[in-house]
């Protein structure tokens, strides 16, 4: 080869190619667009600016002075706490009963019951506590006629169960990865030196494990804080902070207040979001040895982790139960005949096709810009590309509420006119997850060397060229896992696109959540039902589709 | 050395079977107070879960494990005063070296003032003394090596058990905390209980040597009488490079089946059906009665390794002279050392 | 899947014979369902509809005005019609259907069409009171009583009409300052404001409440399915609201929205509403045997002053 055209191409490999550069200013104009500018529009507006009123604090004197919003942020910010707490006590003795009994089949059951409410929409479990424990639940009738107790889930407590509920598996997914990799050799080692097995994971392998838990923790936190279809539907008129938002702009069309109340959203979430980016690293673990595997737990260890994990199993198979029954029955618990009626609702299949088309797209967009953008993030020089990483990352953490009043006060009007448009939706979910192709793309591309792209260039393929024929199959897996994660949020997500859905756009967790509000619960459950089969369905198919490209490949 | 007034380890009729597989038979082995036995063999040959026995972490499937007299059955690694070091160390990544070393003697409920001088005092023996501050991820290979070592001599175990302790360390530093481990052993009595795959490593630190494969001891001896009178095939093989030759003896004359022409003088030893021969023992000499010629050789520095073809046998010779080249004929001196196996 | 965007340049190519609609409403889903599927068999016209509290559908389409996302409102307060008449957002259209229906029920510009009253109505579960050892209320005053304490409860008027007509009953009958006393009273008994105005009944199905106020239809089809509940028409009698059908300026449809309005007018629509209401407006269709007391409602009172009651509502609870 040529000693002077050799230097051309190795150079291409780290500049821009003209498409590249139209790509990564598309990707660049998407994220201000979609992210920074809609949240930067809820922060000006709780000031006053784009009201017509001018600079003021005249909202937040308001929201100091008004009863009702001080409660809602007090109800969110302590339901945040207490549901964390006890998703983390629970967590964390669960995760360890899986990853220690790694060939009992129970512990890969309770494993797989643990990661089920991911596929059902977060609010499905304040339905099935409805159910049981409404003032009229299962449970509830049969405390009364024994104790003469009157349980009523509505209101605060309601809430918090329900997220524990909901919010489970997030930290549960996290703990058990942490305890996964902390060396089994360092537990022996404690035990050697005298500690009891108990001590040995209070004092080691739970602070290795703590900032796992940490960021499992905060992340929980800053999702029960936004929490906003629990409250509604199980909150019994308690205020909290999103629901209450979202009443002050559907109700009032009082978008400055809805900014306000947004603002208390996004404070924590931004603080969590910067404490965790650039304060928090992990431990060193040191490297896993294969061949040594944890001790058995000992019988009092053990003892206590079944229990602890036994009861949260059995309470979430309860709760899905619940949903499954109440969908086959008139009305679960005053009429318990067998019915398919309530699948019979023809809009609501209707509104089940809108949102698979809509995560469909949301996820192809999410994790195929995402990964362009990590390709651009790590082996080009995009303008700006700290920043651009921060924006997407960011959009991860913005609360649903606030990006959807955001999205009302950008796009309602000139020059977009986007509200309402399958467009805007598909955007929405896109944007608020691209973070999570972003992430998967750049920790795949650190891996892969960069001297195949470069060997890929030296044999004379231009930057396009390398990056269709080398850098993407080897990305699918980041790809696969941006987009499954996408499509499975976006399916059951409610907060941010309730706020743009239209006529004819409909989703099927909005709706659902309509039927739960006017207290259909035979109706909603039928779709909750069938929206975790599509859910459960499609990631089954896309997972054969994974295998089957792996195994020709 | 293992006498029986002062054996402090007893392992008495180790059996250990996972599933189908036995891993460990009858495996009885008496350890003397302040002696390093080194237990060798291939991976798979049980040497690690025999150790992990001892140290508690796995249950023997029949047989005991005594110390000092008392029997260890059902007693759990933190109540065994048992030491153990990790091949990758273990330390503890969130606490300091003074703190990884505080961790057992905490456990012990050791007062503060007693637990900083026999932390200070270990630390001293390791010669980290100047390190107590650091974390783990900012100490070499080596160094994480010694705090391992002084977080278990911190608590006074009546065995130090050490697994592989030295396989992640590069080769000048290897042989340097070989030395440290046998210094330490001298200094405090230690008892050591050492596993290793690396022979070397077993010959030159060890009191003795115990010889694992297929679960089944292949030979407990001093490292000389390992190497040099190996009791099996498998140990010969095992523990440095060897000829075995077949053949048979008449009149004090041993006979090479494979080659007639090959005989030597074995008057006075106990004559069996194999011979070994380490390559070192031959000695290249123009008049050595033993004729060949070399079809190989590999330059190791100090000496040359040869193949060398005599009649039908070929035999590797460690050829001491620099001169030795492919082809050539030579004459070799009768072996220094013989010895017979069945 | 987004017809508004397909069909709004060009209806006739791209459409074709399938005209289609989309609309807002604060009916309930079933009810909206068949009234659809009636008038799409009827005129031709498809329906994509988006269903909204009265409060929720007014203020979206207050804030999206003048690029209001629908062409119709199928269904929402009397006073929201007027106050979007009087902000110009509606659009005239003199629909010869609706001749019958006497003048008092539709605007007289044709700018809204009234197909239909809901009045509010009180249900109570009569075996609940029955456990509870709780006296069965007559009147609105009665539900002060402090033995309903945590048994009553009632949508948010912030999100509702229904609690919107409510209210504005409320403050017609005893006037503004002894009106806020009895919500101030009220409040202690209410265990819950829900965001939906049929959820009060569903809950009060269910046995998880005693009391519950919503309006006549959602109590009487529960009462028709089954449920162990009763309806009462408090003494001091109720208020009622003219249900109404209003296309937005600016739509881009107007052809078929006209033929959504004239079958609502029709006899044909009168009957499909007559199924899901106790009356409609429209002589001589559904039944007329049923006698509720009515107060002398004002709509245009309730329009005018319904800011102002709902900010001081949003301070007080």
């Amino acid at each position: 080869m040529a000693g002077k055209q050799q230097t051309s191409t190795v150079n291409s490999v780290s500049k821009m190619g003209a498409g590249f550069k139209v790509a990564a200013f598309i990707i660049a104009a998407c994220l201000l667009l979609f992210i920074l500018i809609p949240v930067l529009a809820v922060l000006l507006r709780s000031i006053g600016i784009g009201s017509g009123q001018g600079l003021t604090l005249e909202f937040y004197t308001r929201f100091f002075t008004t009863s009702n919003h001080l409660e809602a942020l007090t109800n969110s910010v302590s339901a945040g706490l207490i549901s964390t707490s006890v998703i983390l006590i629970i967590s964390i003795p669960f995760a360890l009963y899986v990853t220690r009994t790694p060939r009992s089949p129970i512990s890969r059951v309770y494993r797989g019951i643990g990661l089920l409410p991911l596929v059902a929409p977060p609010f499905i479990f304040a339905l099935s506590l409805i159910i049981l424990f409404g003032r009229n639940g299962v449970v509830s009738n049969v405390m009364n006629d024994w104790f003469g107790l009157e349980l009523s889930i509505y209101g605060f407590w309601g809430v918090v169960i329900a997220q524990v509920l909901g919010y489970f598996p997030i930290a549960y997914m996290m703990i058990e990865s942490s305890l996964r990799s902390v060396n089994p050799s360092l537990e022996h080692a404690s035990q050697d030196l005298g500690a009891t097995q108990g001590r040995t994971i209070f004092s080691i392998t739970l602070p290795i494990a703590g900032t796992a838990i940490l960021k499992a923790g905060l992340l929980v936190f800053v999702m029960a804080l936004a929490d906003f279809s629990n409250p509604l539907i199980i909150g019994g008129g308690t205020p909290f902070l999103a629901s209450s938002a979202y009443l002050q702009v559907i109700g009032q069309q009082n978008l400055e207040m809805a900014a306000v109340l947004g603002v208390f959203l996004i404070i924590p979430s931004l603080l969590v979001f910067l404490f965790q980016t650039y304060i928090l690293k992990d431990h060193e673990t040191a490297s896993i040895n294969n061949s040594t595997e944890n001790n058995p737990l000992n019988p009092v260890v053990k003892a206590v982790v079944v229990f602890i994990s036994t009861l949260m199993a059995i309470f979430i198979v309860v709760m899905f139960t619940m949903v499954v029954l109440s969908a086959f029955v008139q009305i679960i618990g005053v009429n318990n005949t067998f019915t398919l009626d309530h699948f019979s609702d023809t809009t609501g299949w209707g509104y089940i096709w809108n949102s698979v088309i809509v995560s469909f797209f949301a996820a192809l967009i999410a994790a195929g810009l995402g990964i362009l953008q990590g390709y651009f993030t790590v082996r080009k020089n995009m303008a700006a590309k700290k920043l651009m990483e921060f924006i997407a990352l960011f959009g991860l953490a913005v609360p649903g509420t606030v990006m959807g009043i955001g999205y009302v006060l950008i796009f309602n009007g000139p020059p977009f006119f986007l509200t309402g448009t399958v467009l805007l939706l598909v955007m929405n979910m896109a944007f608020r997850k691209i973070g999570v192709g972003l992430e998967s793309g750049i920790s795949q591309l650190q891996q892969l060397d960069s001297s195949m792209e470069e060997a890929s260039a030296d044999l004379g393929s231009g930057p396009v060229g390398t990056f269709r024929k080398v850098v993407l199959p080897l990305l699918t897996p980041a790809f696969m896992s941006g987009f499954v994660y996408t499509f499975m949020t976006a399916m059951v997500s409610v907060s941010s696109v309730i706020f743009l859905i239209a006529p004819g756009t409909n989703l099927a967790a909005v709706y659902i959540l309509n039927l739960a509000d006017q207290a259909a619960i035979g109706r909603a459950s039928a779709m909750s039902f069938i929206l975790i089969v599509i859910v459960i369905l499609c990631m089954g198919l896309i997972k054969f589709i994974e295998r089957r490209a792996n195994t020709s490949a | 050395m293992a006498d029986q007034t002062n054996t402090l380890l007893r392992i008495e009729n180790i059996e250990k079977s996972f599933g189908d597989t036995t891993v460990l038979k009858d495996i009885s082995i008496d350890v003397a107070q302040g002696e390093l036995i080194t237990f060798i063999g291939p991976s798979g040959s049980g040497k690690t879960t025999l150790l992990r026995i001892v140290g508690g972490f796995h249950d023997q499937s029949s047989g005991e494990i005594v110390i000092s007299g008392a029997s260890m059955n059902g007693v759990p690694p933190e109540k065994r005063e048992t030491g153990m070091v990790f091949q990758n160390y273990a330390l503890f990544p969130h606490m300091t070296v003074y703190q990884n070393v505080e961790y057992g003697l905490k456990i012990a409920k050791v007062t503060k003032e007693e637990r900083r001088t026999r932390i200070e005092e270990a630390l001293q023996q390791v010669h980290l003394h100047e390190y107590a501050d650091r974390k783990p991820s900012e100490l070499s290979g080596g160094q994480q090596q010694r705090v391992a070592i002084a977080r278990c001599l911190v608590l006074k175990p009546k065995v130090l058990l050490l697994d592989e302790p030295l396989s992640n360390l590069d080769a000048n530093l290897r042989a340097y905390m070989r030395d440290e481990i046998r210094r330490l052993k001298e200094e405090l009595n230690l008892t050591i209980i050492f596993v290793t795959h690396d022979q070397d490593e077993a010959l030159s630190i060890s009191d003795r040597v115990l010889v694992l494969d297929g679960g089944l001891v292949q030979q407990l001896d001093d490292p000389s009488t390992v190497y040099q009178q190996p009791a099996n095939e498998f140990v010969a093989n095992f523990v440095g490079y060897a000829n075995i030759i077949e053949g048979t003896v008449e009149g004090g004359v041993f006979k090479a089946t494979e080659e007639e022409g090959f005989q030597l003088n074995v008057n006075g030893l106990d004559a069996k059906s194999k011979l070994v021969i380490r390559p070192e023992h031959f000695e290249v000499n123009e008049d050595g009665p033993i004729r060949g010629r070399i079809t190989k050789t590999v330059y190791h520095g100090s000496y040359t390794r040869c193949s060398v073809q005599i009649g039908q046998l070929e035999l590797l010779v460690d050829a001491r002279k620099e001169n030795v080249k492919r082809d050539m004929d030579i004459r070799l001196s009768h072996p220094t050392h013989l010895h017979f196996i069945d | 899947m987004d017809d508004r965007s397909r069909c709004s340049d060009d209806a006739s190519s791209l459409c074709g014979d399938s005209e289609s609609v989309t609309v807002y409403t604060h009916n309930d889903e079933e009810e909206m369902n068949a009234f659809v599927a009636a008038a799409e068999e009827a005129t031709g016209v498809s329906s994509d509809v988006l269903r909204m509290s009265s409060e929720e559908g007014w203020s979206r389409v207050d804030a999206e005005y003048p690029h209001v996302g629908a062409d119709l409102q199928w269904g929402t307060l009397h006073s929201f019609a007027l106050i979007a008449e009087e902000q110009d957002m509606l659009v005239s259209y003199d629909s010869p259907a609706w001749d019958d229906v006497p003048d008092e029920f539709k605007d007289p510009n044709g700018q809204w069409y009234g197909w239909s009253y809901w009045f509010n109505m009180v249900a109570v579960n009569e075996d609940l009171l029955e456990s509870e050892g709780l006296d069965r209320p007559e009147s609105w005053e009665d539900l002060l009583d402090p033995q309903y304490a945590g048994e009553i409860v009632m949508p948010d008027p912030g999100t509702s009409g229904t609690a919107f007509l409510f209210v504005s009953t409320m403050f017609q009958l005893l006037g503004e300052e002894e009106g806020w006393e009895y919500f101030d009273q009220l409040h202690d008994n209410v265990a819950q404001y829900v965001q939906s105005h049929s959820a009060p009944v569903q809950m009060v199905a269910q046995g998880e409440y005693a009391i519950g106020i919503s309006w006549d239809q959602a109590v009487l089809d529960r009462i028709d399915e089954g449920y162990p509940i009763d309806y009462i028409i408090p003494e001091e009698g109720v208020g009622y609201d003219l249900d109404v059908v209003f296309m937005f300026e600016g739509t881009e449809n107007q052809e078929a929205a006209e033929k959504i309005i004239d079958f609502i007018g029709s006899d044909e629509g009168m009957e499909v509403a007559a199924e899901h209401r106790s009356m409609v407006t429209k002589p001589g269709i559904g039944e007329d045997d049923q006698e509720f007391d009515f107060i002398d409602y004002d709509a245009v009172w309730a329009a005018e002053n319904r800011d102002r009651i709902m900010e001081e509502w949003q301070e007080r609870y």
